[in-house]
């Protein structure tokens, strides 16, 4: 009696376990689909940004794209690796902070403008680069603007300056309602933007004060040593 | 004749090919695009272009057939060149497919989406690397005229007359002129032996290959005494 209801129990077991590892594979089927079915869109809209940028009337609108879409390509990475179970790998690059920051608002520029939100940018860390993955780097500063823009009211104010080596970004805006629900801590945005400038080997804080949220973004700074920074 | 690298796009996406084919040509590459398997050989053998970029998924069929197709070509009977420099771009990332692509034969594997400037720079890589690599098309030596597709061979613009073996013989030489091939060298490529044989073949059809060259003053094929032959570079 005992040990047929070891049996009975053992092979249920078994069989739940064939049922999840099924419905494992069936999910990571699904998610290698979605995963292909993105990078064919992907493909074209790197080539019709590279296609806009050698256009003198375009070239305006290709610098955010171009920001936005190495986020798309860091994204679509993990998601490819974390089917693996594994961490994207990272490569690094030099990379110029200036142009990828002004881009990154850029692309939030119309529509902060349609709401009335003025922006505004007090660049004093010069001729800043960062060596670091190009795409955990357009993430940390693409998803703290982003949370700026989205969550925030009022003007949008980045402030950029050297501390010590470090590049510090300060994105400061009015807290407004949502503003990533600072005083219950971070949102996914945020959280994402911390990882990434955790990768890039920076770190991010939120600063909340009585009206406003500060989004101190901070990065280790690249010497010139001698090959030139990218534009992002 | 335009001098310009020819660029073979074969990619099932029109908007993809279009945008490809824009930036390259911007970049100063002639570029034909194909949209599938079929039209992608025959622009292969049409259009002879200097590098191949391949999709993997093709509406009539695997990019990777192509690519074995292309692999699998002696470059004489056929007008494709097997050492064609392949590129493949694709929406498959995973290591086991860039290992089947290797394995296949392609140069150079890009996961989609891909930076413009980095598939531009491995082009670039490979076409430079291609440079030196023997050409599979019409050759000329001076007055010597040697086209693998017809298997016409012309000495100051009159036709000469040479058997397969022959023909074979001169084609291989023709590919680095003034370079000494060995005999073990020549037997293996023409003739297909793994182990040095007799070379009493490879001597009589040099012998023979010589005679017919004689019209011109100038000896074209040359005997290097205990190792091999060569043929003479233009003067």
């Amino acid at each position: 009696m005992t040990l047929s209801c070891v049996a009975v129990a053992g092979w249920t077991l078994a069989g739940l376990l064939g049922a999840w590892a099924l419905e494992q594979r069936r999910r990571l089927e699904l998610v290698a689909r979605a995963d292909h079915e993105l990078r064919g869109p992907a493909a074209l809209l790197f080539l019709a940004v590279e296609r806009m940028r050698r256009d003198p009337a375009g070239r305006g609108y290709a610098a955010p794209l171009e920001t936005e879409l190495e986020r798309l390509r860091a994204g679509l990475a993990d998601l490819a690796a974390a089917r693996d179970g594994r961490h994207r790998r990272r490569r690094e690059d030099r990379s110029e902070l200036e142009p990828l920051v002004r881009s990154s608002l850029d692309a939030w520029r119309s529509a902060l403008r349609a709401a009335g939100r003025p922006v505004c940018i007090d660049w004093r860390a010069g001729r800043a680069a960062v060596r670091a993955d190009r795409g955990s780097l357009a993430r940390a500063v693409g998803n703290v603007v982003a949370n700026a823009a989205e969550h925030g009211e009022g003007p949008v104010e980045l402030r950029a300056e050297r501390n010590g080596r470090a590049v510090r970004l300060e994105v400061r805006n009015g807290s407004g309602a949502g503003s990533d629900r600072p005083g219950r801590g971070r949102g996914r945005g945020l959280r994402i933007a911390s990882d990434a400038a955790r990768d890039a080997g920076g770190s991010l804080r939120l600063v909340r004060s009585n009206s406003d949220v500060v989004a101190e973004l901070e990065l280790p700074g690249d010497e010139d040593r001698g090959d030139p920074p990218r534009a992002a | 004749m335009d001098e310009r690298d020819l660029v073979l796009v074969v990619e099932d996406d029109e908007a993809t090919a279009a945008f490809l084919a824009d930036n390259l040509a911007a970049d100063g590459y002639r570029v034909a695009v194909a949209s599938g398997m079929g039209e992608g050989l025959r622009a292969i053998e049409v259009r002879r272009p200097s590098l191949l970029v391949l999709d993997l998924l093709l509406d009539d069929g695997n990019g990777l057939e192509l690519l074995d197709r292309v692999r699998s070509a002696d470059g004489l009977a056929s007008r494709i060149d097997p050492q064609l420099p392949v590129i493949v771009l694709t929406g498959r990332t995973g290591e086991s497919d860039r290992v089947r692509a290797f394995g296949r034969g392609a140069d150079d594997y890009l996961p989609k989406p891909f930076l413009y400037a980095e598939l531009l720079g491995r082009i670039r890589a490979l076409l430079r690397r291609a440079q030196g690599r023997p050409r599979r098309g019409a050759v000329r030596v001076g007055e010597l005229a040697i086209d693998p597709v017809t298997r016409g061979v012309r000495l100051a613009e009159r036709p000469v007359h040479l058997s397969a073996k022959e023909f074979a013989l001169l084609h291989a030489l023709s590919e680095e002129p003034g370079r000494v091939y060995t005999k073990q060298e020549l037997l293996r490529d023409v003739w297909g032996y793994i182990s040095m044989g007799n070379t009493r073949t490879l001597d009589a059809h040099a012998c023979r290959l010589r005679k017919k060259l004689r019209p011109s003053a100038r000896p074209w094929v040359v005997n290097v005494r205990g190792v091999g032959y060569k043929l003479t570079e233009a003067l």
